[in-house]
């Protein structure tokens, strides 16, 4: 049975071996070549010794999501054939190098012995001695690995070089020519010997180009498009993506990035820089956020203009620092004792990360409020390929500012006017004229403490009146797919891709029509969109990536329409295309 | 009017709700003489305070004022200062708020040295709360958190400071305005992080330690020739301040480049004078390719 540019490659290893590189680089040559990649990634929080393994998926269609069985291992350790390769499809392969085969200190001991399946091929590649015939380090093994995988596929090997040159430069000359010239002896015994057998072909296809990007390089652009002139992060997986990347370009964007004793100054400090007028954002995880949270109310109560980015890991406490959950969900949207508009957004796959982040500066300078950014370890470090982002037409709007001409003609200037639409315009430190006081404490149109009954009642009315105004009956909820299908599935956030790639198989595997209804927008909620479609459709599933169903209690919440049917997984990891078109097969054929 | 010449500039129309008698008066005095001798106008300057009694007074100068979470006026100090360089920024708080909940702001600002000045109440007491022994309360001190007296000891905030990196380490008095006036002037004119303890009295929650009290013991360092240069003696005056002399002065100053020097992009000017229409993303788009 063969393959035509339809690829579920996985590589696996130990932390440390590259496992996640290997990966990387074959997508991006699939990116380059034209077809449309996906990658996740799966690492526990380990740097040396732990398993790793990256799964690609090729297509010449757009593709979102994994799935469960593997036409090609690459199995860099021992332990990688042991566990994976009875995910191996039925005339699937495994490469592995049975003489140079690496153990993990951690499985000290550890044998492959019989494969037991007679139904896969197995190649025995020896990569471990071409790396040492081309006078190449143990690491030139992922270089004859990776030409052995592109000549399984009888790709163009140029394609492979041509990254090789361009990832290895840095290394020079001497270091490139001996990784090509590993990559190519691989590649030949494969392509020679074994690619007619295996059967799985890719080809090159013209296309316009393609990023090849995850969840946080999308926000961390979203981001830098808006004018972000700081970001401060404490380091924190799956969000820590995000400080990296805005640091290596903070000179070039005129922005400052700074990491901080701990999450509750990265937090001040954003609000700092926020106050003094420049789009500030600050990033974190959910354990980090607990920490914010404490700011969270200060930007709140002094209308201080905060972008927050929550990549959720699973939880409570530390959890699975490097898998995926959307656990969070109630706890961004109620942080902080006390009440005040907060503005929460979770997109679901690159696109939205980018215009999301880009639209949460407009929204926290329009509303002067803290916006939260949704996002999780599936979004936040898989890697999806999409066309550049269209900025035409992506305006800045810096919401109601006063500069000093303005001002001089305000007899009395009042930071905190009660106004009809609760937005007070804004001075900004450093400008004549402003003077004024922000405060945590309860405080009068001044911005003076205030303690008095009546002007608490205003200046609370007055900061929940600017939210009001924020429509999100349009963008608040997507409705993909025909709306008059026979099933609505309901989720958010990273499950877009898997839900949507499910869909499609359900329909054409099961015969089964099913549309999806997207929450982007959990505050201010969009009532009347989710009431609409919940109230038309014919049977809804909820999908979920945690363990009590959040999205379904928060919908319940706002529109009271309850959703029984509930599909949840909370092992942290993210749904598998089949498995989850299997478990909503599984649940409609339940009367 | 404010106005170069208006004496006045700095004073505000709320009036400060301190006990009579509070120390926090002498310390808001000094602060607004400091900005007079300074020249400065009232917008240039911006205070971010912490909660507790001392930090009400970002709300009695007349300047940009952030009062914001107790113990954490230091990371909003800093935000600030990277976005608009041009603005003075002074940070200040009481002991409870900076040294008991914020210490760990307080020790990294140290070793950051962006250039802020940070000013410190100092009475040993939560005072706001009604009187519960703070981080630099005196072993010993009988208050409504430890009626039978204080098991741990103090730190010394100007120790710490001195040896955390901090590149201006001063202190002064309440009782002595003349003096603490001359040493924020100087904290502000200092490049870097410069930081004032000011022992401060607390009439109501820590009554023993009086201006009479403070007055026969503080003595200026500068009596005692003291080379303000020199780190080392600056520790040995610092940790040789106990219940019967008071170190008072510039007890430490260093000239290390301060944080922003370090960051090429300030060079051109604040960060908030920039045009942010400009950020096109299609480089970084191309590189993803």
């Amino acid at each position: 049975m063969g393959n035509f540019n339809e690829l579920s490659f996985m590589v696996g290893g130990f932390a440390g071996q590259g496992v996640n590189t290997v990966g990387s680089v074959l997508g991006r040559i699939c990116s380059r070549a034209g077809l449309h990649v996906f990658i996740n990634l799966e690492y526990p929080s380990n740097i040396k010794g732990e398993h790793n393994y990256a799964q690609v998926m090729v297509s010449e269609e757009p593709v979102g999501s994994h799935v469960s069985s593997v036409d090609l291992l690459l199995a860099l350790d021992a332990k990688s054939v042991v566990l994976h390769k009875d995910e191996i499809r039925p005339g699937g392969a495994l490469i592995y190098d049975s003489e140079g085969l690496e153990v993990s200190p951690v499985d000290a001991g550890l044998k492959v012995g019989d494969i037991g399946r007679d139904d896969i091929i197995v190649i025995d590649m020896p990569m471990a001695q071409i790396a040492k015939d081309v006078g190449g380090s143990k690491k030139m093994i992922n270089s004859a690995g990776l030409g052995a995988v592109i000549g399984m596929l009888r790709f163009d090997f140029e394609l492979l070089a041509n990254m090789l040159r361009q990832f290895l430069a840095k290394l020079g000359d001497k270091a490139v020519e001996a990784n090509l010239e590993g990559a190519g002896q691989a590649y030949n015994i494969a392509r020679e010997k074994y690619s007619v057998q295996v059967g799985i072909v890719l080809e090159e296809r013209d296309a316009p180009d393609r990023m090849h990007l995850t969840g946080n390089q999308a926000v961390a652009m979203g981001a830098i498009k808006a004018g972000v002139k700081f970001y401060s992060a404490y380091p924190m997986s799956p969000s820590s993506g995000v400080l990296a990347y805005l640091s290596k370009y903070a000179r070039d964007c005129d922005a400052v990035t700074i990491l901080p004793e701990d999450e509750i100054s990265a937090a001040g400090m954003a609000i700092g820089a926020s106050f003094a007028g420049v789009r500030a954002m600050t990033g974190t995880s959910g354990g980090g956020f607990c920490l914010m949270s404490e700011y969270l109310g200060l930007a709140g109560m002094a209308e201080i203009p905060l972008v927050i980015l929550e990549a959720q890991r699973p939880g409570p406490a530390t959890g699975l620092p490097t898998r995926t959950e959307q656990g969070d969900l109630k706890f961004v949207l109620s942080a902080h004792q006390g009440d005040f508009a907060r503005i929460v957004i979770a997109p679901g796959d690159v696109s939205e990360a980018f215009y999301l982040t880009f639209d949460a500066f407009n929204l926290a300078d329009k509303y002067q409020t803290p916006v939260i950014v949704l996002s999780d370890k599936h979004l936040a470090e898989s890697t999806w390929t999409r066309e550049p982002f269209e900025t035409t037409g992506m305006t800045i709007d810096r919401g109601e500012l006063l500069g000093a001409e303005e001002l001089a003609s305000i007899s009395d200037y009042k930071r905190y006017r009660v106004t009809d639409s609760g937005i007070s315009p804004r001075a900004l430190p450093g400008t004549p004229g402003g003077v004024f006081k922000a405060t945590a404490n309860e405080h009068n149109e001044y911005g003076f403490i205030s303690e008095d009954a009546d002007n608490r009642t205003c200046q609370m009315d007055k900061r929940y009146r600017k939210t009001s105004s924020l429509d999100v009956s349009e963008i608040g909820a997507k409705l993909h797919g025909d709306p008059e299908a026979e099933v609505t599935l309901v989720g958010w956030g990273s499950t877009k891709p898997v839900i949507l790639d499910a869909m499609t198989q359900l329909k054409e595997v099961h015969g089964i029509d099913c549309n999806f209804l997207q929450v982007i927008y959990m505050e201010p909620f969009p009532v009347d969109h989710v009431t609409r479609v919940l109230g038309s459709a014919k049977r809804s599933l909820l999908v979920e990536n945690n363990a009590t169903g959040q999205l379904g209690q928060l919908i319940r919440q706002q529109t009271g329409i309850v959703i029984d049917d509930q599909i949840l997984k909370y092992n942290g990891r993210q749904f598998i295309r089949d498995e989850l078109a299997d478990l909503i097969q599984q649940r409609l054929q339940v009367a | 009017m404010n106005g170069n010449g208006d004496k006045t500039r700095f004073n505000t129309v709320a009036k400060p709700n301190w006990c009579p008698g509070c120390g926090n008066f002498g310390i808001q005095s000094a602060l607004k003489k400091a900005l007079l001798e300074l020249d400065l106008e009232p917008h240039q300057v911006v205070m971010a305070s912490g909660i507790g009694c001392s930090s009400k007074i970002s709300h009695w100068i007349n300047v940009y004022g952030l009062h914001g979470l107790h113990g954490r006026s230091l990371p909003v100090a800093a935000g600030l200062k990277l976005a608009n360089h041009d603005l003075v920024v002074i940070a200040e708080g009481g002991d409870g708020d900076g040294l008991s909940e914020g210490l760990n702001h307080f020790v990294q600002a140290c070793r950051r040295n962006i250039d802020l000045t940070y000013i410190v109440h100092n009475n040993g007491v939560f005072s706001l709360t009604t009187g519960q022994t703070s981080a630099t309360g005196k072993q010993g001190f009988v208050s409504s958190s430890t009626p039978e007296g204080a098991i741990e000891p103090p730190l010394s905030p100007t120790a710490l400071a001195i040896t955390a990196g901090a590149t201006f380490v001063a202190r002064g008095f309440s009782g002595n305005i003349d003096q603490l006036n001359d040493l924020i002037v100087a904290a502000v004119r200092h490049r870097g992080f410069a930081f004032i303890d000011v022992m401060q009295v607390c009439v109501t929650y820590n009554p023993a330690r009086s201006y009479k009290w403070y007055k026969e013991r503080v003595y200026d360092v500068r009596e005692e020739g003291h080379d303000s240069t020199d780190r080392n003696n600056a520790l040995t005056f610092t940790l040789a301040s106990d219940d019967d002399r008071l170190a008072t002065g510039i007890l430490y100053q260093g000239d290390q480049d301060p944080y922003e020097d370090s960051l090429p992009q300030l060079r051109e000017g604040p960060l908030v004078n920039r045009d942010i229409e400009r950020n096109d993303v299609r480089t970084l788009m191309a590189e993803l390719i």
